[in-house]
């Protein structure tokens, strides 16, 4: 399997911004030298500069929250996990609260103020909202997190393991405010099949410890990282015999069924994963164990429409 | 002894059988002849229906 390890960092203070910005706006725009309280380096807003934009006015940076800054990765176009993201940042900012700045998994935000968050406290405290999604293997947590007021000034690192298919580093920044430093990430991602078995953790616990001994489990019932296609099959036929399940060999393409048929595959799962060939290890000998894969898969994929109607 | 001729022999049956089609898949980077069971077509794709050489049924994406 592809394995690969990215480095990378977005930085801050990238242009010279005036803190009293709403009463010492020279007129002269060119060097929009402002201000009597000094200038400090701040995040350069590409598509909203600070600076003067007219005699006496000055813009400064008031982004919407949840603003994209960067995007880590995305295998989602092509079908891809990653697994382990470390990131850190170090910043200063004006106001006296840590701007909001909080990774993004699956378009569900891992928020850096979930204080030495665990499983168990995003579960407990609902964290992660009502995303109806459904992390059991997972860790969030902070090897070193001390924000500290010293100039106000803020440290955090923090690192969590687990499925996803995209990563972005969003912010969000109250009216008037600026921050300076860098954030960074190192990350882990490899290419492999999937396994795609929407499991209940409280129910089905015990087998659920099992499989997730022999490989890690999905966040949304699809995207999964594991070894390689026969031996997730041979270790679902031995754990799950009876429930319906499928595979995806992400190398030959190929989408094996177990307990179904292509009848009961959905079309947006076609279409994500557009497979060469399906193949079926085995019928469905009771279809309600195949309708049951289906509406579960659906169920937690529901941003995405549902199949027609079945035949 | 009528003297009638016998029957011409029935012509060999096809490989396929009645009512299959064989229909060309690009299959391990080779065209593939098969005998279609049926299609299925699922979201934008058309898959054909054939037994494979592991013996399970297969939907292969049909290249039309």
């Amino acid at each position: 399997m592809p394995f690969t390890t990215v480095e990378n960092h977005v930085g801050y203070g990238l242009a010279w911004h005036e803190l009293a910005v709403d009463k010492y706006c020279e007129s002269d725009l060119s060097s929009c030298r402002i201000g009597v309280h000094g200038r400090a380096l701040v995040f350069a807003d590409p598509d909203n500069p600070p600076g003067c934009v007219s005699n006496n006015t000055c813009r400064v940076i008031s982004s919407a929250c949840n603003r994209t800054i960067d995007v880590y990765y995305d295998g989602s176009s092509v079908k891809k996990s990653a697994f382990n993201i470390t990131w850190y940042y170090h910043i200063g900012t004006n106001i006296n609260i840590l701007p909001n700045f909080a990774i993004s998994l699956d378009n569900v935000i891992i928020d850096t103020f979930i204080d030495r968050g665990t499983p168990g406290v995003i579960y407990r405290h609902n964290l992660l909202g009502n995303n109806n999604i459904y992390i059991p293997f997972s860790s969030l947590w902070f090897p070193y997190w001390k924000p500290y007021q010293y100039g106000t000034e803020y440290i955090a690192i923090a690192q969590y393991t687990g499925a996803f298919s995209k990563v972005v580093l969003i912010h969000c920044l109250g009216y008037n405010s600026w921050v300076i430093g860098f954030v960074g990430y190192l990350m882990s991602a490899e290419s492999s099949p999937m396994a795609i078995i929407p499991l209940d953790y409280d129910k089905e616990y015990l087998p659920y410890s099992e499989l997730r001994k022999y490989f890690s489990y999905s966040i949304d019932g699809l995207a999964q990282f594991g070894w390689n296609a026969h031996d997730i099959i041979a270790t679902l036929k031995d754990i799950y015999p009876n429930r319906a399940w499928v595979v995806f060999d992400d190398n030959q393409q190929i989408l094996y069924l177990y307990n179904l048929t292509p009848d009961y595959v959905p079309d947006w799962l076609i279409e994500r994963l557009t497979p060469t060939a399906m193949k079926v290890l085995k019928a469905p000998a009771d279809a309600a164990v195949a309708k049951a894969w289906l509406d579960l898969l659906n169920e937690r994929n529901a941003q995405i429409p549902p199949q027609a109607e079945l035949p | 002894m009528s003297g009638r001729q016998p029957a011409p022999e029935p012509p060999t049956p096809p490989i396929q059988s009645p009512g299959k089609k064989k229909v060309k898949i690009r299959k391990d980077k080779k065209w593939v002849e098969v005998d279609v069971d049926g299609e299925v077509k699922k979201g934008r794709f058309k898959y054909v229906k054939f037994v494979d050489d592991d013996g399970l049924d297969t939907y292969w994406i049909s290249p039309e």
